[in-house]
C-alpha cells in the first residue's frame, strides 16, 4: 500500500479545476464573487435536491444491492425531475454575481464542479484509495469529476444563454432539447451500466462515451453562447 | 513521433496501446462463494455447561494469503539451513513439535490456504486457538472422489502410499475433529473450480508446486447466523392400499422408507446423495411401479404398500422415531414387513475394493422380534440373479443403547420385522455419517446401476407380495411396459442436488418435499406431509450464516502505483498543454527554465 495512487488520484480531482481556473483568470479579472454564489448556490441546491428526494423517491423493495435492480424507471424519472432544479440553482448564481460574462460564467461552473468534487468524490477517494486493495473506480471517478467540470461549463453557458436571451432566441427549441439533455443521460448511463454490467472494461469505454457527450454538449452550448453573443453585439452596433 | 519511420510509429503505437490495455486489464476485484465450517453448541441438561463445535467466528479481515506449500517450503528450507549448521553451533535438534510449531508461526497474521488432502499432513487443531491465523481457507479438490491422492507427498513420510479408502477414513476423522472441537478462527471451503487460477494444486509434488505466488489479499464478510435448533421434523408419506379382507379389515403392509436429509460439515454443503439419500429416487420410482401393477386388478398384490420419506437421519433417526409413534395403530398391526433403504450405491470406480456392486441386508435378532431368515435369504437370491452380491449384517441390539445405527433398529424396538438394504457394511463409515466427500455430481450418477436396483428391489418386493411358486427364477414383471424408468431416478437425484438438505434448517414447506409430494401424487397415490414437532431433552443449536462472499484481490506492487501516478501527471501536462495551446506553454517553460538560470 502506497500514497502514490492516493496522490494521482488527488491530482486528477483537483488540478484540472485548478489548470482551469489558472488559464480562464489570466485573461479575466479575479473575481472572486461569483466563485462564492456558486458554492452557496451549489449547496443550497443539493440540500434542496435531498430533501425531495428523500420526500419523493420510493423505497427500494431489495435488501441487498441486486445487480439487475440498480435502475427503476420511476425513480430515475423522480431523480430527472428533481435533477432539474439545477437550473434555478444556477440561474440565480447567475444573476446575484457581478462583472463580466465570461467571469461570471466560468466562476460560477468552477465552483459549482469544484464543490461537487469536494463533497462527493474526496473523502470517498482518500478512504479507498488508502485501503490494501487496488480498485481503479476512484480513478475512473476522478477522471468522471473532470467530465463533470467540463459538463458544468456546458450546462452554465445554456443557462446564461436561455435567460439572457429572455426565451426570445429562435433556438430556444433546440436549447431546451440540449438543455433536457443534462437531466436524461446521466440516467441514461445508470441504465448502460446495469444492462451491459460492469465488466471492467466497460468502466472506461463508459467513461469516453461521457466524454463525447459531455464534449458534444460543450460544443453545442459554447456554439449557442457565441452566437448570442454576436447576436448581441450586432444589436448594439445597430 | 512524427521523425520515426511510419513502421516504427505503428509499432510504437502497438506497444503503447498494448501496454494501457495490460494496464486496464488487471482484475482488481472478485467475489466468490464460499461456505462456512458448522458452528454448533451443546448445553449438557445434567451441568448447564455449553459446549461449542466448529468455527465462532465468521469474519475474515482483508489479510494476505499464505498457502500449505509455501509454509512447508519454508520449513523445508529453513531444516536444510539447520542442519547444516548442527556442525557448528546449534544443539537443538529439529522435533515434530519444532516443526509444528513453525509450521503454524508461518501462517500468523495471514489467511491460510491448504487444499483438502492436506489436511492429511498435520494435525488442524493446531489453529483451533485465536491468532493463529486470521482465517483457514479449504479448498475442495474438483473430483473429490477420483483425485489421485497416491501421489500426494506425505508431510512425514514420503514413501508411503495408502490406499484411497484409508484416505477417505483418516479425512473422516478429520472431519469429526473439525466439528468436535471448538476453532475461534473462522474456516471457509472453497471449490478448486472458484479459484484454480488463483491457487493451483494440479501438481501436489511440493517441489514442483504450481501454486501462483502473487499477493493476494482475501476478506470475507461473513454473518454470525442465527440460532437455530431442530423444532420439527416432516415425513412424506405415499399409501398405495389394497382392498380391505372380509371382515373389513386391513389387508397386510408393507412399508418402504428411506430418507431425504443428509449431513455435511458446511451446512451449505449439504446436497449430496450418498450418505443415504439416493434411495429416493428408488423409493420414488418404486412407488410408480407398483401403482402401475396395483391399477390393473389382475397384477394387484394382497398387500398395502407404504412409502415413507422421512428427515433427521443423521440426528440418530430422529424423524423415523416421531413418524412412527405417530402411526395409526390399525396399520401398524398390519405391518409385516418393513424395508429400509439406505444408501445403495458410491459412484466411484477408483475405490480398491469395488464395493460399488456390493449390497448388504442389515437386520437385528435376538429379542421378541425376529426376522423371519428367509426374508434376507430370498433378497440374496434375488440379487444373485442380478450379478449383485448381497450379504447379511446381523446386529444384535442393546436397549440401554440409544444409538441407532441403521433404520431398522427403531422398528425392531417397535417389535416389526424391518431390514436394512445398504452399500455400507458398517454404520460409521466415513460418507454414510454424511460427508464433504459426498458431493456426488450428477455427472457420476451410474444410471444403469440404479435402475439394476431399483429391478432388484421391487422383483424381491414382488416376490413378497405374489409369492409365486417358482422363488428362483425372475418373475419376469419389471420389463419393457413395466422397466424401472431411468429418467424418474435421475430427475429425482438431479431435483435434490439443487437443494441443502441439512435438517436443522429444513423448513415444513420446502421446495423439494412439495416437489416429491407432486411426483407422487401425479403417479395417482395418496400422499401427505406430516411435520411434527420435537423437544429434546439435550438441546444442540445450529447457527445459520453459512454462507458468505469472498472478496479476493491482488495488492498492487509499490512500482505499479508510482506507474499510475506518472501516468496521471502525464494526462495533467497533456490536459495542460491542450487547454493552455502550444506556444503559451513553450513560452512559459522557457520562462521558467531563464528565472531558474537567473537565481542560480
Amino acid at each position: 500500500m502506497s500514497f502514490f495512487y492516493l496522490f494521482a488520484v488527488l491530482a486528477v480531482l483537483f488540478v484540472v479545476p485548478f489548470i482551469y481556473f489558472r488559464i480562464s483568470t489570466k485573461t479575466q479579472s479575479k473575481k472572486k464573487t461569483p466563485i462564492l454564489y456558486g458554492v452557496v448556490a451549489y449547496l443550497l441546491t443539493t440540500l434542496s435536491k435531498m430533501i425531495l428526494m428523500a420526500t419523493f423517491l420510493p423505497d427500494s423493495d431489495q435488501e441487498e444491492a441486486d445487480f439487475t435492480a440498480q435502475f427503476e424507471p420511476v425513480s430515475a424519472l423522480i431523480t430527472i425531475v428533481v435533477s432539474s432544479l439545477d437550473v434555478l440553482g444556477c440561474f440565480l448564481a447567475l444573476r446575484a454575481c457581478s462583472g463580466h460574462t465570461e467571469v461570471k460564467i466560468f466562476g460560477v461552473s468552477f465552483a459549482w464542479s469544484a464543490t461537487e468534487t469536494i463533497l462527493s468524490f474526496f473523502l470517498v477517494s482518500w478512504i479507498g484509495c488508502l485501503k490494501p486493495e487496488f480498485n481503479w473506480i476512484y480513478m475512473q471517478n476522478a477522471l468522471g469529476s473532470n467530465i463533470n467540470l467540463l459538463r458544468q461549463i456546458a450546462f452554465t453557458h445554456i443557462i446564461w444563454v436561455l435567460w439572457k436571451g429572455k426565451f426570445q432566441n429562435p433556438d430556444k427549441g433546440n436549447i431546451f432539447i440540449w438543455l433536457s439533455a443534462f437531466f436524461i443521460t446521466p440516467e441514461l448511463f445508470k441504465l448502460s451500466e446495469v444492462l451491459l454490467g460492469k465488466y471492467f472494461i466497460f468502466g472506461w469505454v463508459l467513461l469516453v462515451i461521457k466524454f463525447a457527450v459531455a464534449y458534444q454538449l460543450y460544443i453545442t452550448s459554447k456554439k449557442y453562447f457565441q452566437s448570442f453573443e454576436q447576436l448581441k453585439n450586432n444589436k448594439k452596433k445597430n | 513521433m512524427k521523425y520515426l519511420p511510419r513502421r516504427s510509429q505503428l509499432l510504437l503505437c502497438f506497444f503503447i496501446l498494448t501496454l494501457v490495455y495490460n494496464l486496464l486489464h488487471v482484475k482488481a476485484l472478485e467475489t466468490l462463494p464460499v461456505y462456512r465450517l458448522l458452528h454448533s453448541e451443546q448445553i449438557s441438561t445434567t451441568t448447564g455447561k455449553t459446549f461449542i463445535r466448529g468455527t465462532t467466528s465468521a469474519s475474515v479481515p482483508s489479510s494476505q494469503t499464505k498457502t500449505y506449500f509455501e509454509c512447508v517450503a519454508n520449513l523445508k528450507k529453513s531444516s536444510a539451513t539447520l542442519s547444516q549448521d548442527t556442525e557448528t553451533e546449534r544443539e537443538t535438534e529439529i522435533t515434530p513439535n519444532n516443526e509444528q510449531e513453525e509450521f503454524v508461526k508461518c501462517f500468523k497474521g495471514t489467511v491460510a490456504v491448504f487444499p483438502l488432502f492436506s489436511l492429511l499432513e498435520f494435525d488442524i487443531s493446531l489453529f483451533s486457538e485465536g491468532g493463529t491465523c486470521k482465517g483457514i481457507l479449504i479448498i475442495l479438490p474438483r473430483d473429490l472422489l477420483t483425485t489421485k491422492t497416491q501421489e500426494f507427498v506425505t508431510f512425514q513420510n514420503e514413501e508411503e502410499r495408502e490406499s484411497k479408502e484409508e484416505i477417505i477414513k483418516k479425512l473422516g476423522q478429520i472431519e469429526s475433529l473439525l466439528i468436535e472441537k471448538e476453532f475461534r478462527v473462522p474456516i471457509y471451503f472453497i471449490n478448486e473450480d472458484e479459484v484454480s487460477h488463483l491457487f493451483s494444486f494440479d501438481n501436489l509434488n511440493s517441489e514442483n508446486k504450481a501454486n501462483k505466488q502473487g499477493s493476494y489479499n482475501l476478506k470475507i464478510v461473513g454473518k454470525p447466523g442465527n440460532k437455530k435448533k431442530i423444532k420439527q421434523v416432516s415425513s412424506l408419506e405415499a399409501w398405495l392400499p389394497t382392498d380391505l379382507d372380509e371382515e373389513g379389515k386391513l389387508k397386510p403392509t408393507i412399508i418402504i422408507t428411506a430418507n431425504y436429509d443428509t449431513f455435511s460439515i458446511s451446512p451449505a454443503l449439504s446436497s449430496g446423495l450418498e450418505s443415504g439419500n439416493n434411495a429416493v429416487g428408488v423409493l420414488v420410482e418404486l412407488s410408480r411401479l407398483f401403482k402401475k401393477l396395483y391399477s390393473n386388478p389382475q397384477t394387484k398384490g394382497q398387500y398395502n404398500l407404504l412409502f415413507v420419506l422421512n428427515s433427521g437421519s443423521k440426528q440418530n433417526y430422529l424423524g423415523t422415531k416421531k413418524w412412527i409413534s405417530s402411526v395409526d395403530r390399525k396399520v401398524l398391526e398390519s405391518v409385516e414387513l418393513v424395508l429400509c433403504l439406505d444408501s445403495l450405491a458410491i459412484y466411484d470406480d477408483d475405490l480398491e475394493s469395488k464395493r460399488n456392486n456390493d449390497l448388504f441386508i442389515h437386520y437385528s435378532n435376538g429379542g421378541k422380534v425376529e426376522v423371519d431368515k428367509k426374508v434376507p435369504m430370498k433378497f440374496q437370491s434375488v440379487s444373485k440373479l442380478f450379478g449383485i452380491n448381497a450379504q447379511t449384517v446381523t446386529k444384535k441390539i442393546m436397549k440401554n443403547n440409544p444409538l441407532i445405527s441403521f433404520e431398522h433398529e427403531i422398528f425392531y424396538r417397535k417389535k416389526l420385522k424391518a431390514i436394512t438394504i445398504s452399500n455400507f457394511q458398517s454404520y460409521n463409515q466415513t460418507i454414510r455419517k454424511g460427508s464433504l466427500l459426498d458431493l456426488q455430481k450428477e455427472s457420476n450418477t451410474n444410471n444403469n446401476h440404479m435402475k439394476t436396483i431399483t429391478t432388484l428391489i421391487a422383483e424381491f418386493l414382488s416376490k413378497m407380495i405374489y409369492k409365486p411358486q417358482e422363488q428362483q427364477q425372475p418373475i419376469a414383471i419389471f420389463e419393457n411396459n413395466f422397466e424401472p424408468n431411468n429418467l424418474v431416478i435421475q430427475n429425482i437425484n438431479k431435483m435434490l442436488l439443487k437443494y441443502n438438505r441439512f435438517s436443522p434448517f429444513l423448513e415444513k414447506d420446502e421446495q423439494f418435499l412439495l416437489n416429491l409430494e407432486n411426483t407422487f401424487k401425479s403417479f395417482g397415490l395418496d400422499t401427505k406431509i406430516e411435520s411434527k414437532k420435537i423437544s429434546l431433552k439435550k438441546e444442540t443449536y445450529y447457527y445459520s450464516g453459512t454462507q458468505a462472499k469472498l472478496t479476493i484481490f491482488k495488492v498492487k506492487s509499490l512500482l505499479f502505483e508510482f506507474f499510475v501516478f506518472i501516468i496521471s501527471l502525464i494526462y495533467l501536462a497533456g490536459l495542460y498543454y491542450i487547454l493552455n495551446g502550444k506556444k503559451k506553454t513553450i513560452l512559459e517553460i522557457k520562462q521558467l527554465i531563464n528565472n531558474r538560470k537567473k537565481k542560480d
